[in-house]
């Protein structure tokens, strides 16, 4: 049975009785040694390492249930060596083995499909507020974690107020390069013309939109993101909105004449495949 | 920006055609439309974020915030009462539209979502801009090549 294997001179089939594709062999090594030295203390340390993979793992194996739940549900640390003196025949031999299998495994069905147990780590504050607490920290950091990934540069930041000022700093930089962007296509516009459903449809060939002595307003210095300095878009902005509109009227002169030669502009696939948009790095990060 | 919901073809990148969809549908629709250069300037960033906020996931607080800033012609939503920390998360909270009544968690959620869609969106409008200046500069050298 599962339960006679915590006992002293069964140390070595532990394996067999727990999970045994979730422990490890050291944690299996740190079982044996301690039902030879402190028993109860690092066995719940143990039980803490592998704690949400066998929610799934275990949830499975009908067999090995019988133990794993203990490690699987949510309790305190206190709770936790309550039940392992009642396994541990040395120590409380009053209930029966079939009853702690029994009272073990009905109580699995439910918990392990509501949501995720949390476990009360060792040496740690183990009332209901501060494991709430704990998760939610862990959710925030998990997150930050993802912005990390997000915002460029920011892999060796180790904090979360410097963190918080990157992510700020480049949700300013994104929003500023939309205006800036929108107004340079305002003043491209007026000439292109989308053919959307070619567009999602086949491969596009680029057409030629007639749009002349753009090039050189268009070399202003672009607002890129260089870690975290401040991007100073009101002088690009002034800058630009002068030139762009010295442009637009020099482009309604052009219009008539170039009325007859615009062509249908097709977008070129590199804007609608899979892997993403191909961006010159150097100009927009 | 009262743009129909048309179901695009299978595409392994799920997000980026809608929004791309979206916006290249407004930005031809303000092309055509004789507005003076400012005004069309505002247009184009409206469509930008309508773009972002419609191919948003419906669950997503931004998006609906958003559209809600477009629709009513609003500047700046107006909320002092949902002010809960008022330390580190506030500028975050102020950047993202719709980020004042929410918890940290959501909103960090909101971030990365609305980051991604940023991202995409100033991609989209390069790639626009540069593809336009590329078709310039050939044209240029072809009429100068004629002449």
């Amino acid at each position: 049975m599962m339960v006679s294997a915590f006992g002293l001179s069964g140390g070595s089939r532990i394996s067999e009785s727990l999970c045994p594709a979730d422990f490890s062999m050291e944690e299996e090594k740190q079982m044996e040694r301690n039902f030879k030295g402190k028993k109860r203390r690092t066995l719940s340390e143990c039980a803490g390492f592998s704690l949400q993979s066998t929610i799934a793992k275990c949830a499975d194996a009908k067999e090995q249930n019988d133990v794993s739940p203990h490690f699987v549900k949510s309790s305190t640390d206190k709770d936790v060596k309550k039940q392992k003196s009642e396994l541990l025949p040395c120590y409380n031999s009053s209930k029966s083995a079939t009853e702690q299998a029994k009272e073990i495994s009905q109580d699995d069905d439910d918990p392990k499909e509501a949501y995720i147990h949390v476990r009360a780590k060792r040496g740690k504050a183990t009332n209901s507020h501060s494991l709430a607490e704990r998760v939610r920290r862990e959710k925030i950091s998990e997150r930050m974690r993802i912005l990390q990934d997000l915002v460029p540069g920011c892999s060796k930041i180790t904090g979360k107020a410097v963190m918080l000022d990157e992510i700020i700093n480049y949700v300013q930089s994104l929003q500023q390069q939309v205006e800036f962007l929108s107004m340079k296509l305002a003043a491209v516009n007026p000439e292109l013309n989308f053919d959307i459903e070619q567009n999602f449809s086949k491969a596009a060939r680029v057409g030629t939109p007639s749009v002349l002595g753009l090039s050189p307003v268009f070399s202003t210095p672009y607002a890129h993101y260089p870690g975290a300095v401040q991007i100073p878009s009101e002088m690009i902005v002034a800058a630009t909105i002068s030139q762009l509109s010295s442009i637009a009227q020099i482009e309604n002169m052009w219009d008539e004449e170039l009325q007859n030669a615009i062509q249908m502009t097709l977008i070129p696939p590199q804007q609608v495949n899979n892997s993403g948009f191909h961006v010159k790095d150097p100009k927009v990060l | 920006m009262n743009s129909k919901k048309k179901r695009t073809l299978a595409n392994p990148n799920p997000r980026n055609p809608m929004q791309a969809f979206h916006f290249l549908r407004s930005l031809s629709r303000i092309n055509l439309s004789t507005a003076p250069f400012h005004k069309r300037c505002r247009a184009i960033r409206r469509a930008a974020y309508a773009s972002m906020a419609r191919s948003a996931s419906p669950n997503r607080a931004w998006s609906h915030a958003v559209l809600y800033q477009l629709h009513r012609r609003r500047r700046r939503p107006v909320p002092v009462q949902a002010r809960c920390k008022t330390h580190q998360n506030d500028a975050l909270r102020r950047l993202l539209p719709g980020g004042e009544a929410m918890d940290t968690c959501r909103l960090l959620e909101e971030t990365i979502d609305y980051v991604q869609r940023l991202r995409t969106q100033v991609k989209l409008m390069q790639e626009i801009v540069d593809s336009v200046k590329d078709d310039a500069v050939h044209e240029e050298k072809r009429q100068k090549e004629e002449n």
